[in-house]
């Protein structure tokens, strides 16, 4: 009986035995690289929304707070979206017949609300508070990048799980002096742009990221004016912004920071943040 | 057949046999004669059974029937998709189920207030106080609300009477809210209509009778002072209108006439329950008070721990918590509790002629010992499903062991807004009914086809003898199924009202939510024969409770709201119950 098989097959079979394993590595890189990309993470996408508002026109341009639209972000988990209201406080005046706004106005009247698109959306079981981050001396800018430079809205990070371990593992790395929270353009501190802090008295009552001090001038530079960068205590259970500005009391001792290794550690110690094996636990984001 | 015969003769040929089989078929399908069965049986040996003569015949029914393996009237998978088939698929959707996780969000859309409400920040709950109008007494409430939806009901911790405490009722009363089944729509035999179509209906056949004759109101038990005064209104206005309450767990219990004792366990050495079950839940007036002094007082033995002795017909909480239980027969207990008075010393108060074991003299003769001995330092609290004679012979100790005053107040206002004889009344309706004296029978949050006593026979017969029935309520039950009208009620949270707690103080029961339905109240149904039918419940409690607050009204409003009851408002003291000495019914 003939062979129904060529010599040369062999090398045909072994060759596809390789081939089958590329293309299951091949499938498992794409599939993972699929996962990661931004037409799944979303990362960079500008959703159509409603009324294409700037964040770089309001903030950069017109200098509006973040908390004059996202209110509640020291207060609660949720960080608010500002309701018709806010935007009518001074739309009622300025660019009134402005096309681009009619659904704003429609809102107004007919008391429907603005249909916006979430652009960080973290899925549903996951818990997240804006409160504990903003008041534990993580900026804005950290997750959603610099909104300042946004003419339209867009999530500058993934949102993934990866992304925030990557923090919770080491959150020395992101931390900032509470002051500095809303500045969008802070940098971390290096040789030529030193950062001075001091630890003021604890007090019961009062939020713990408050007893720290900071400065971006040498306070013991003799006449240099001081810029508070951290705010004086403020009463119990009211958060930094609450607090009247005030000046640093000088008495303190002030140490210097070249690194944001070296002052996200001094921070830390001070923020009382917890070890990152504490804060990488399941439960923290997975109640 | 399915298939085409091949050729001419194989047909004959087949039909030939058809047709011998179909005659062998018609022999076998008659049943066997005791001579065939012999037949069959005849030659063999040994154990041979069968379970039916089919089986021993074995007719081809009996073998198609056993081929089917299930009745024909079992249900059969009859899927095209055999088990097999159904296993792969079933398998590959489990390994595959993963795969689902790995898909991109829908869009979520965020829709932010127009204007936002005051205070409100989103993500945190806010607190509201409000009261669960029970008629065993409000139970003070905090309801925890989110954007404006309450989502938790607990005590509410600042109210002198249960400090935070809640029960079972009241913690569960939130599903009631939600509850998909409750009626959604206002109805006039079957079909939608508006609650201003009702209440003008209502209202131009009340103010036609003049005196309010034939219009009957069946309410569960009032327990709002509001209500009540509106309902005097009413009276005042239509003399003839009758109100009737019932309450299957209310109806025939000393509390329903309104007998208003109240007991501090705080300072009582010496409790004594004649099948009173005040440490199980909220269906015994003041369990909440009574539970929390009573647990205090054992938290720490060193300061006097109290001694509890339990008669109790069935076992319960306070019969497994007590020092010293006695079980006996319901029928008993006014016998038990009649010599227990007697022994003590209470005036008024005889033995009656009954023979106790040994073991109950025992226990009687130690009882009477112990509450002589702690006189002033104890309390003795009558079971509120025994016969009233039980209520009032505690009473009577309690006054002759000089715990009046101490461990026990009387008070001279009733417990509940309308006290009434709730089985009388209910007896009485249902004569009037009877002797077709109804025109308008309203049913206001009851459920008489169903709650009523059996031997009254509420049902669709008696109630048709009604000419008009409208059903209020917040389910389109038994009885909503047999009337003319049908409205929804709101719930309590829902609604504006007021209820006195255990110790009579006001509370303010406040909304939560708009109704979920648009469900009416009491009050509004009741104010719908008044001078102005369209006035608010909100407005109606406010008018009550004028005198209540002192100071400046609009002040002192807000802060009620705020704290959840009114200050100095419980009930007044130093009366004597309103309850007669019944007589002692001889155990059976």
């Amino acid at each position: 009986m003939a062979q129904i098989f060529d010599r040369s097959s062999n090398a045909l079979a072994r060759a596809s035995l390789v081939l089958t394993g590329l293309i299951v590595i091949a499938l498992g890189v794409t599939l993972d690289q699929l996962q990661r990309s931004p037409w799944v993470t979303r990362q960079g996408q500008r959703p159509e929304q409603p009324v294409p508002f700037s964040h770089k026109h309001h903030v950069t341009g017109l200098g509006l707070q973040c908390q004059y639209c996202h209110v509640s972000v020291e207060k609660s988990s949720y960080a608010g979206i500002p309701p018709t209201k806010t935007c009518m406080n001074c739309h009622a005046q300025i660019w009134t017949n402005a096309a681009l706004l009619q659904p704003v106005r429609d809102s107004w009247a007919s008391g429907q609300s603005l249909p916006w698109i979430k652009v960080h959306d973290l899925p549903d079981y996951v818990y997240f508070s804006h409160e504990i981050h903003v008041n534990k001396g993580l900026g804005c800018a950290s997750c959603h990048g610099r909104v300042d430079q946004m003419p339209l809205m867009y999530a500058q990070n993934t949102l993934q799980m990866e992304w925030c371990l990557d923090c919770h593992r080491n959150p020395a790395k992101n931390l900032r002096p509470t002051s500095q929270i809303y500045n969008m353009a802070w940098e971390a501190p290096a040789e030529e742009r030193p950062v001075w802090c001091a630890v003021g008295e604890s007090k019961a009552g009062v939020p713990t990221a408050q007893s720290a001090n900071c400065t971006a001038k040498d306070p013991a530079g003799a006449g240099v004016q001081m810029a508070a960068l951290q705010l004086p205590n403020a009463g119990a259970g009211k958060t930094a912004t609450d607090a009247p500005t005030g000046t640093i009391p000088a008495s303190l001792h002030y140490e210097k920071f070249t690194s944001q290794d070296q002052l996200g550690h001094f921070l830390l110690k001070q923020y009382h943040i917890r070890t990152p094996n504490e804060l990488s636990s399941c439960e923290v984001c997975h109640r | 057949m399915s298939r085409e015969p091949l050729n001419g003769t194989n047909t004959t040929g087949n039909t030939v046999e058809m047709e011998k089989s179909k005659a062998i078929l018609a022999e076998n399908e008659a049943p066997l004669t005791l001579e065939q069965v012999r037949e069959k049986l005849k030659g063999t040996t040994g154990k041979k059974l069968w379970r039916s003569i089919d089986e021993l015949q074995n007719s081809p029914d009996f073998q198609a029937a056993v081929e089917r393996e299930f009745d024909g009237a079992a249900q059969e998978w009859v899927d095209p998709v055999s088990r097999r088939g159904f296993l792969k698929v079933m398998g590959a959707s489990m390994a595959l189920a993963g795969l689902a996780g790995c898909t991109k969000q829908p869009d979520e859309p965020i829709y932010p207030y127009v204007k936002a409400p005051e205070d409100l920040i989103l993500g945190k709950p806010m607190y509201f106080a409000s009261a669960n109008p029970l008629p065993t007494g409000a139970v003070p409430l905090l309801v925890k609300s989110d954007e404006f939806r309450p989502i938790k009901v607990d005590g509410n911790p600042d109210h002198p009477y249960n400090h935070g405490s809640s029960d079972l009722f009241s913690q569960g009363s939130i599903l009631d809210l939600y509850d998909p089944d409750r009626s959604q729509h206002v109805t006039y035999e079957g079909e939608n209509r508006e609650w201003a179509d009702f209440a003008g209906a209502f209202r131009d056949k009340v103010v036609t009778t003049k005196d309010g004759t034939g219009i009957y109101i069946l309410s569960s038990t009032v327990t709002s002072p509001t209500l009540a005064r509106q309902w005097k209104a009413v009276q005042a206005a239509y003399p003839k209108a009758k109100l009737i309450q019932y309450d299957p767990a209310i109806a025939g219990t000393f509390l329903a006439k309104g007998y208003n004792v109240q007991y501090d366990l705080t300072t009582a050495d010496v409790i004594v329950s004649l099948d009173a079950d005040f440490l199980s839940g909220a269906s015994y007036p003041g369990f909440h008070k009574l539970v929390g002094d009573y647990a205090k007082r054992r938290k720490n033995p060193a300061a006097g721990m109290n001694r509890l002795y339990s008669i109790e017909s069935t076992p319960t909480t306070t019969g497994m918590k007590a020092e010293h239980r006695l079980g006996l027969r319901a029928s008993e207990i006014p016998a038990f509790a009649a010599t227990l008075a007697a022994q003590v010393g209470a005036s008024g108060t005889s033995a009656p002629q009954y023979t106790w074991t040994d073991e109950q003299q025992k226990f009687l003769a130690a009882l009477a010992k112990d509450l002589k001995a702690s006189s002033g330092k104890s309390a003795v609290i009558p079971g509120l499903y025994q016969d009233e004679s039980v209520a009032a012979l505690a009473l009577a100790m309690n006054q002759s062991l000089g715990n009046v005053g101490k461990t026990v107040t009387v008070s001279s206002e009733p417990a509940i807004p309308l006290p009434s004889d709730q089985i009388a009344d209910l007896k009485g309706l249902v004569a009037d009914l009877n002797a077709g004296k109804v025109d308008w029978l309203v049913l206001l949050n009851s459920n008489p086809v169903y709650s009523a006593p059996a031997d009254l026979a509420f049902n669709d017969n008696l109630i048709s003898k009604a000419k008009v029935v409208a059903h209020i309520g917040s389910h389109y039950d038994e009885t909503g199924h047999l009337s003319h009208w049908h409205v929804p009620t709101a719930h309590y949270l829902e609604s504006w009202s007021d209820a006195r707690a255990y110790d009579g103080t006001v509370s303010i029961v406040q909304p939560m939510i708009e109704p979920l339905w648009g469900g009416v109240t009491a009050h509004q149904v009741l104010q719908t024969l008044l001078d102005n039918p369209q006035l608010s419940a909100y407005e109606a409690v406010r008018t009550t409770q004028k005198d209540n607050i002192k100071g400046d009204f609009e002040t002192g409003w807000r802060k009620v709201l705020h704290a959840g009851w009114i200050e100095n408002t419980t009930y007044a003291t130093g009366g004597t119950p309103k309850i007669e000495a019944a007589n002692v019914p001889a155990p059976n």
